[in-house]
């Protein structure tokens, strides 16, 4: 059995690109050797071992087990369903998008999904034949409008520019990915107010049955989730250094750690300053070390200016790593 | 539902063949469905029970499914033979649901029923409703009752109302809720002011503007190229509706108390006629005429000698609004649902006929009419049974043998396994011979003991 770890990741497509910066901002920087070639590797894990494919197919590989983990479209695992593809990490935090419902904006009597259901039935009444969907999505597609009790309508399998359908006139409505709305405005198409089928990111997916039978592989993929999780962990965070005076180290620890956001991930590391700038009598410079939340930065310097804090260095986290990778964990747990 | 017991395999066969013997003498044929077909076929019939629950799986793109009932198949083979003789068919085989709610998991079900397909009048409502009532006699239910509604009473009820056609689907989409106590009239007031009137919504002023709006409208439609299969008067007429129905709310109201007072008819006939009669509004000929033709049906039905105390009148027996046209209605018996039926004379034309079809049909349950059938009805098959120990083991062979071929059926039993008292016991010894009552046979005079033998099976 080979006991390299191959990652599938897509080699064109929307996602392709941001899932090479991904990789790098986490440390693990693809190199392709020859630009021709489908294969390449990751310095830093030798174990792994790179197969670029496109998007779905990157799917389609780990679902038959040719390749034991992949990065793909959350949208992608969902339309098709496998027993075997098991979701590692469902946000990896790039390559956000939704699969809308999305019909021509001169349907101005049309808001949600219930006047859809409606023009659904007028279609087969009045016009004799079934509201038509061109899409990508037949699976999610047909199974969301179930769910809503649109029952007559017929899907049409289209590739390529799925929003020129409406105008072109081989189809009614649409069904595809958007990630800001403007290709869906330019084709005159806007999306139901209930319409959103699926939120969809980035996601790393793997082989359930491949997976638990190798410890080489599973040794690999710990490191890369080691990885991944460090660092989508410390971009939540942000490191302070702050300057404050006061009697003693644990008299200034009492002041950082008197509000919950200063107190750190276990509490403030501090240390003396032996520098020019005299302090108050009775007093020493100290310099304290903590780590906040990046959506409570400014708040967190606030708060330590109150307390005497001054020069606040704020440098980013590149890596947060627990007790052990979270991801890793869960999917121990999960292959049981 | 009661969980299900294990039912002999001949005793299917036994109901399935009492029951195809019942419809061929009103003239059924019997014909053969295809198991599989596009899952489109089957999701024509909106608001049946068994959409979420169909087998659907795709193959060179296009969608399939396991059929879960039979009358979609077979409208659309009628629509296919492009004819227009009527059609008389029954049909019997599996069909195919993934109920979630089914704890037994079974997936697959016997279903036997018919369809007459290519007449309109009352007497052929009158014919399946008494095709399938009259059926339960062959087998050995005894308490059976019909269940008798109108989908298009109540649709003709509901026009009176003056609403357009979406707040009609939405409403009739709703009535079980109407008859429910803890929903009722103030949960579907609610449904619709918050799906259709959108009184949530934020700019509920803005649109309510008429003029606003049209000129909205015009704004975005003139020149436009996109328009998804619709035109500017479709848009502008539904725009208009939608309008109309934020204005429309007090006859709303007044529909649904109209509904409510038809929702307390359940009962039998002459009751219930008198009842309904009562309901109807004076100016309203165009129910009065269908609840007369309704009425032919029920008297057609005792002609059928179906009496009055197995029927009940229930105008609102929701059973797909979507897709039923008339006369709808329910077999009963011990509180399980057996089968049941209705007119649907527009699935025809939306399967692809170029002209109006009328199509009435029914299925029964079969799973559950085999749970009602007594078990002293499950009595063994007839057969001839010989004692076997070690001495008698060749003859009994050579006996057994020769009185099949003969096609007399036999079993051979351990003599210790056989019961005492049990019937049609023959006894063979080492010397071949055979030994019924106080005769005794052998193989020469096999042709005696058949004839006897077949005298008492």
């Amino acid at each position: 059995m080979n006991n390299r770890l191959t990652l599938a990741l897509p080699s064109k497509g929307a996602i392709a690109e941001p899932t090479l910066n991904f990789l790098r901002d986490c440390g693990l920087r693809v190199e392709k050797p020859n630009q021709r070639q489908y294969t390449g590797l990751m310095p830093a894990i030798p174990g792994i071992s790179i197969l670029f494919q496109r998007v779905n197919d990157v799917l389609y590989k780990v679902a038959d087990g040719t390749v034991p983990v992949g990065i793909t479209g959350l949208d992608v695992v969902q339309e098709h369903p496998h027993q075997d593809v098991l979701v590692i990490h469902d946000s990896l935090g790039y390559g956000h998008c939704s699969l809308v419902v999305a019909v021509p904006e001169t349907w101005v009597d049309v808001d949600n999904l219930l006047d859809l259901a409606d023009i659904a039935l007028d279609f087969r009444e009045y016009h004799r034949r079934t509201l038509r969907i061109a899409t990508k999505y037949p699976t999610l597609t047909r199974q969301f409008f179930h769910s809503q009790g649109i029952q007559h309508f017929t899907l049409v399998n289209a590739e390529g520019a799925i929003e020129a359908a409406p105008t072109l006139g081989y189809a009614d409505v649409i069904v595809d990915v958007t990630q800001t709305g403007t290709t869906l405005r330019e084709n005159h198409l806007k999306v139901l107010s209930d319409g959103i089928i699926i939120e969809s990111q980035a996601c790393l997916v793997g082989n359930r049955r491949v997976l638990p039978d190798n410890p080489a592989l599973l040794d690999s993929l710990r490191a890369l989730l080691e990885y991944i999780d460090g660092a989508l962990i410390g971009r939540n965070y942000y490191q302070l250094t702050v300057n404050i005076q006061g009697a003693d180290a644990e008299s200034v620890a009492r002041k950082v750690a008197g509000n919950p956001l200063t107190q750190g991930l276990q509490g403030p590391t501090i240390a003396p300053i032996y520098g020019a700038v005299p302090a108050q009598p009775g007093s020493q410079w100290h310099t304290v070390t903590i780590v906040v939340t990046g959506k409570k930065l400014l708040e967190a310097v606030e708060y330590m200016r109150t307390i005497g804090g001054t020069q606040t260095v704020v440098t980013p986290v590149r890596y947060v790593f627990m007790e052990q990778s979270p991801t890793f964990a869960r999917l121990l747990e999960t292959l049981g | 539902m009661p969980p299900m017991r294990s039912v002999p395999s001949r005793l299917v066969r036994q109901i399935t063949q009492d029951l195809h013997q019942h419809m061929a003498l009103y003239g059924y044929e019997l014909i053969e469905l295809p198991v599989i077909e596009t899952a489109d076929l089957f999701l024509i019939k909106a608001g049946d029970q068994v959409l979420g629950k169909l087998f659907t799986f795709e193959r060179h793109g296009q969608q399939l499914a396991l059929r879960p009932e039979f009358t979609a198949a077979a409208a659309h083979r009628y629509t296919r033979l492009n004819s227009s003789e009527p059609a008389r068919w029954q049909f019997c085989g599996q069909i195919f649901e993934d109920d979630p709610n089914d704890s037994s998991r079974s997936y697959q079900r016997l279903s036997i029923g018919a369809e007459l397909i290519g007449i309109s009048e009352v007497a052929a409502d009158a014919e399946i409703i008494s095709l399938a009532a009259r059926g339960l006699d062959r087998t050995a239910i005894r308490s059976w009752s019909v269940t008798i509604g109108h989908t298009r009473l109540m649709r003709q009820i509901l026009a009176r109302a003056g609403l357009d056609s979406r707040m009609e689907r939405f409403i009739l989409n709703h009535l079980p809720a109407l008859a429910d106590p803890l929903k009722g009239k103030s949960f579907i007031l609610e449904q619709i002011d918050r799906f259709l009137l959108g009184k949530s919504a934020s700019n509920q002023r803005e649109e309510t503007d008429p003029a606003r709006s049209l000129e909205t409208l015009s704004d975005i439609t003139v020149n436009a190229q996109t328009m998804g299969g619709r035109d500017h008067q479709e848009i502008a007429r539904r725009l208009a509706q939608k309008r109309r129905q934020v204005a429309e709310r007090p006859q709303i109201i007044h529909a649904l108390d109209e509904l409510e007072r038809w929702n307390a008819v359940n009962h039998p006939p002459d009751e219930a006629f008198k009842l309904m009669d009562s309901l109807v509004a004076p100016d309203d000929a165009v129910s009065r005429q269908t609840l007369a033709g309704w009425q032919r049906t029920i008297e057609l039905l005792r002609a059928y000698q179906i009496p009055d105390e197995r029927l009940t009148i229930r105008p609102n027996l929701a059973r797909s609004w979507a897709y039923y046209t008339g006369v709808v209605f329910e077999l009963t018996a011990d509180g399980r649902h057996l089968g049941g039926g209705g007119r649907y004379d527009e699935l025809l034309r939306l399967l692809g006929s170029q002209r109006d079809v009328p199509a009435v049909g029914f299925a029964y349950y079969a799973d559950q009419i085999l749970e009602l059938i007594p078990a002293t009805s499950h009595a063994d098959v007839r057969l001839i049974t010989i004692p076997v120990m070690s001495e008698n083991a060749v003859a009994s062979a050579v006996w057994a043998n020769r009185l099949r071929e003969q096609n007399v059926p036999v079993r051979l039993m351990p003599s210790e396994q056989v019961q005492e008292n049990a019937p049609f016991i023959l006894t063979v010894d080492n010397r071949q011979r055979a030994f019924l009552d106080d005769e005794t046979f052998t193989l020469s005079d096999i042709d005696r003991l058949v004839n006897i033998l077949r005298g008492l099976l």
